[in-house]
């Protein structure tokens, strides 16, 4: 648990320099650099340590851990909108997710791929990011592996370009289970072509720990989840993330939840935060983000293990 | 005035705030109260059955004259543990128990190693001892806690006990085996075999001149105590105690033979170690369980299976007892555990609000181990009529509701229902059973509440509905009966007379059979006629059982007939507490008992004692001696079911039978 603490605390530690200094974006598309489930937009965005569902677009080692669905609706204050939907299975001692994620973000002027602009400045131009995953998972020599393949999908107007992209990572189980910790290689794939030249898929090595139902007391469990990510231009973006929750009767908990990260995409600020249900398999979370000029971004996200 | 509209503003919005508060808090507290199972408890009856106390012996809950003294003996090196590191009076050599317990992986083992210091090849031998300050020699009894967390070290838990025993003259040790708690499983042999390890120190102790101990240890009168999986444990060290070879491991050797008289089982899980892989047997102990209703750990009452493995061949002095405790559970018997019996966090699911006190349960521990102790290490015999039949001691356990099973070495066994699929024959030659008027008549084994699980023996399952089904609802039959003969070889050998005791177990179940059909009333043959087998399996719709919440005790005739047609009735609630089934409800969400468990009770058969002489005080000339058959009359219930088992006779001590509440004198 020690170890842990340390781990989160030394990438908080290093979130707090580095969050406010605005990027300059030169990778799309920007569909990859978002978050995909409220719960994962409340604790900092980043995913190389999670489990379950967000695994699909995150860490493929750990999708399969348990069998669920997930369904997420977002909303951005130019109006532009988002959703996911991915599923985990394990089949035997493999394990597979699925996934499509899709962002529908209206631009002021057409820009092929999109810029983070279009979360907050609202646009009349036709525009929509799509990805489309499959993973696998196993366990060999006591780490579990795995890989995913994507489609993704980028048009603006009457433009469209194409991409495949592919993840790989490695992850264990630590605590006994409390905590996953993985690294993972994602968005390997060519540049994903438009405009000029194109732009380059966020292409990062991201190291993670996730934890998440560690009872601290009678009624309250915390989570708490670190991630630290290298794009392939050396651009480093740390995150943290925490969860308290109040269980009040088995299988029934309320989860508030907070993070701070250093954002990947212009029209990101540092802070995200959330609320979360649960009811036995069911969940359903809010999470929000922190964005420039024009409030914050919603999400919600339903789910079903 | 901005100031004013400001605040007029701010006053708003708090109000609207707290006006979402005061819709949103009720909700969920509605949400949480939907979702909380309703607190459900049977009818408390100890107000009445609980009113006398015949037993004239001093409380056995009460302290004793001597002075109380205490000692630690272990290993003198332990990492964790200050009062065996820096506190021993006795040192003793760790042993290996690498041939019995290991750790469930490699990791485990190496994060064991780092927490304690030691692997499974030197496990030590550590105790803390509360002794009288007296020459002695006095009976010693170890007791050993069950799996916990680890780290929460659990031997200190049992020293109410320790400080009760030791003011009445015991030697009580409390043996830590922290060391093989926590994520361990299949480690109950090794449990068990530590507690050998343990008296073997103690021999070690009473033998040596420096030892302060020396001399002072009766070493032929010996009680082992377990609780949860230490309750399994003191089994398994009672059967390892006369084996020669570890029955897993032959090439490790056993060389104990111990005189240990008595084992305590509390809340004992069982099957967790099987020996060859068969069921742990026990021989000619005397034998103590107890068990609470509301285990929120060992939701079953396991060690009734292991209750029914004790056996007497050699016909000693022997005896064994098993006590329900309504409204106990599994911690409270360990102050170190406490109420929540799956650690601080089973708050969220365990329902708690039924429990009896901490105290209480703890009162109830110390009247029965202290009168068991007391009874078969000092025979005291004036304790042993409370473990025949609660009701003697009202004044001195705790206001709840018990069942109590009994049988001693004497009891030989007329129908157990175990030796064939033959519902007609008893379980020795010249023993017949027959069945009349009965809806429900069939011999199964007896189940545990835990979906799947069962008790490990038969028993046969009687029901009855004396009305006669049709329009007249006030059409009644002749009650249905159940009637066991006895042959003359039987009862000459068995030398029943007025000195003999009918004994059986009985337990109501929820079910009613449906109105009894004309035509089966008329097919049922009377007394004189009425050899009923077995009928085959009707082709018509046999009568609809239901479950009823009748929290009425049900009530029956025993009718005992001799030779020469003489006929004496007692009623069976003189006898005991016929009671319907106790409502049990563990878990704080609804529904989630419904799912874990196949009934909201557990199946737990009273054993009734009667003494055949009361049959000659009810009728005038009956003479027990030549007893020809002994019929349960289901006359006092309209309609029901009851499981019935080890019916037989005993030639109880006088001690057993005096004082005796009820019966017909």
């Amino acid at each position: 648990m020690s170890r842990a603490l340390a781990l989160f605390a030394s990438i908080g530690l290093l979130v707090v320099p580095v969050a406010a200094r605005a990027q300059r974006e030169g990778h799309a598309p920007i569909l990859l650099q978002l978050p995909v489930t409220a719960r994962t937009m409340a604790m900092g965005g980043l995913t190389a340590g999670s489990r379950d569902v967000e695994a699909v677009f995150g860490n493929p080692a750990l999708v399969g851990g348990s069998s669920a669905f997930s369904l997420s609706l977002g909303r951005y204050a130019s109006g532009a909108s988002t959703g996911h939907a991915a599923t985990t299975m394990s089949i035997g001692s493999i394990g597979l997710g699925f996934g499509v994620a899709l962002l529908d973000a209206p631009q002021v002027v057409a820009r092929s791929p999109m810029h983070s602009d279009v979360l907050t400045d609202e646009g009349r131009v036709a525009a929509a990011d799509l990805a489309a995953s499959v993973a696998a998972s196993l366990n060999w020599k006591g780490l579990r592996w795995g890989a995913s393949a994507r489609y993704l999908d980028a048009r603006t107007g009457t433009t469209h370009s194409a991409s495949p992209a592919f993840d790989v990572g490695v992850a264990k189980d630590l605590m006994n289970g409390f905590l996953s910790a993985g690294v993972v290689l994602q968005h390997l794939g060519r540049t994903l072509p438009g405009d000029g030249e194109g732009r380059a898929l966020p292409t990062r090595l991201a190291l993670g720990a996730s934890g998440g139902g560690y009872g601290v007391s009678k009624w309250f469990d915390v989570g708490a989840s670190a991630n630290v990510a290298v794009r392939e231009d050396g651009a480093l973006f740390p995150a943290v993330g925490g969860e308290w929750a109040l269980v009040p009767l088995e299988g029934i908990a309320f989860a508030l939840r907070g993070g701070v990260r250093r954002p990947e995409l212009r029209a990101q600020r540092a802070l995200t935060g959330g609320v979360g249900v649960q009811f036995d398999r069911l969940s359903l979370d809010y999470g929000w983000e922190d964005m420039r000029g024009k409030g914050g971004a919603h999400r919600v996200t339903f789910r079903l293990r | 005035m901005l100031s004013n509209r400001w605040t007029s503003r701010t006053v708003r919005a708090a109000t609207r705030r707290h006006a979402h508060l005061g819709v949103l808090a009720p909700l969920a507290a509605g949400l949480l109260g939907c979702l909380a199972a309703p607190l459900k408890l049977s009818r408390d009856d100890s107000g009445t059955v609980l009113a006398r106390q015949l037993l004239a012996a001093p409380d056995p809950s009460q302290r004793g004259t001597y002075a109380i003294r205490t000692l630690y003996y272990g290993s003198g090196t332990d990492k964790r543990r200050a009062e065996y590191r820096d506190s021993v009076t006795l040192k003793t050599a760790s042993v290996d128990g690498s041939k019995l317990a290991g750790p469930p992986n490699p990791s485990q083992g190496k994060v064991r190693k780092d927490y304690w210091g030691f692997d499974f090849t030197k496990l030590p031998v550590n105790g803390r001892v509360w002794y009288p300050d007296g020459a002695g020699p006095f009976p010693l009894v170890l007791i050993v806690h069950g799996n916990h967390n680890m780290k929460e070290f659990s031997d200190p838990g049992y020293r109410y006990l320790g400080e009760l025993l030791a003011s009445r003259g015991f030697i009580l040790a409390s043996v830590d085996e922290n060391f093989l708690n926590g994520f361990m499983s299949n480690e109950n042999d090794a449990r068990g075999w530590m507690l050998l390890k343990h008296l073997q120190a103690w021999r070690h102790f009473n033998d040596s001149a420096g030892s302060p101990l020396h001399g002072r240890v009766d070493m032929t009168r010996i009680a082992l105590m377990g609780h949860s999986r230490g309750g399994e444990a003191v089994a398994v060290a009672g059967a390892f105690n006369r084996l020669s070879h570890y029955p897993d491991d032959a090439t490790v050797r056993f060389d104990f033979n111990f005189d240990i008289r008595s084992l305590v089982a509390i809340a004992p899980v069982d099957g967790q170690y099987r020996p060859a892989e068969k069921p742990t047997p026990l021989a000619n102990y005397n034998y103590l369980l107890i068990h609470g209703s509301h285990d929120g750990d060992v939701s079953t009452f396991d060690g009734l299976a292991q209750y029914e493995r004790v056996r007497y061949p050699d016909r000693g002095p022997w005896f064994k007892s098993a006590m329900y405790v309504y409204r106990a559970n599994h911690g409270q018997w360990n102050t170190a555990w406490g109420s929540l019996d799956g650690g601080p966090r089973s708050a969220r699911y365990l329902d708690v609000r039924g429990l009896v006190s901490q105290a209480d349960q703890r009162r109830f521990a110390e009247v029965t181990i202290t009168a068991f102790l007391e009874a078969t290490l000092r025979d005291r015999r004036e304790y042993l009529p409370l473990f025949r039949d609660h009701r003697v001691a009202g004044a001195w356990l705790p206001k709840t509701m018990y069942i109590t099973r009994f049988q001693d070495a004497s009891f030989r066994a007329a129908a157990t229902f175990e030796e064939d699929v033959d519902v007609s024959r008893g379980t020795v030659a010249g023993i017949t059973l027959e069945g009349d008027s009965l809806g429900t008549w069939k011999e199964a084994t007896l189940p545990f509440r835990y979906r799947g699980s069962n008790q490990g023996h038969n028993a046969v399952l009687l029901g009855w509905n004396n009305r006669i089904a049709g329009d007249d609802t006030t059409r009644r039959g002749r009650p249905a009966s159940y009637r066991l003969s006895l042959g003359d070889s039987v009862r000459a050998a068995w030398g029943i007379d007025d000195a003999t005791t009918l004994v059986f177990s009985l337990a109501p179940t929820k079910a009613t059979p449906g109105p009894r059909t004309p035509a089966r009333d008329s097919a049922a043959s009377g007394d004189s006629a009425g050899k009923k087998r077995a009928a085959p399996k009707s082709r018509s719709k046999p009568p609809a059982t239901r479950a009823v919440d009748d929290t009425v005790p049900m009530d029956l005739t025993i009718e005992a007939t001799d030779a020469e047609g003489r006929t004496a009735r007692v009623p069976l609630s003189a006898y005991g507490v016929p009671r319907r089934p106790l409502e049990i409800g563990v878990y704080r969400r609804a529904g989630r008992d419904r799912r874990r468990f196949a009934n909201p009770y557990e199946i737990v058969l009273q054993t009734y004692t009667v003494p055949l002489a009361d049959f000659a005080r009810a009728t005038p000339g009956f003479d027990a001696r030549r007893l020809s058959s002994v019929r349960w009359r289901f006359d006092r219930t309209e309609a029901g079911t009851v499981w019935l088992d080890h019916i037989g006779f005993a030639r109880l001590s006088p001690d057993f039978n005096a004082p005796s509440v009820g019966g017909a004198r």
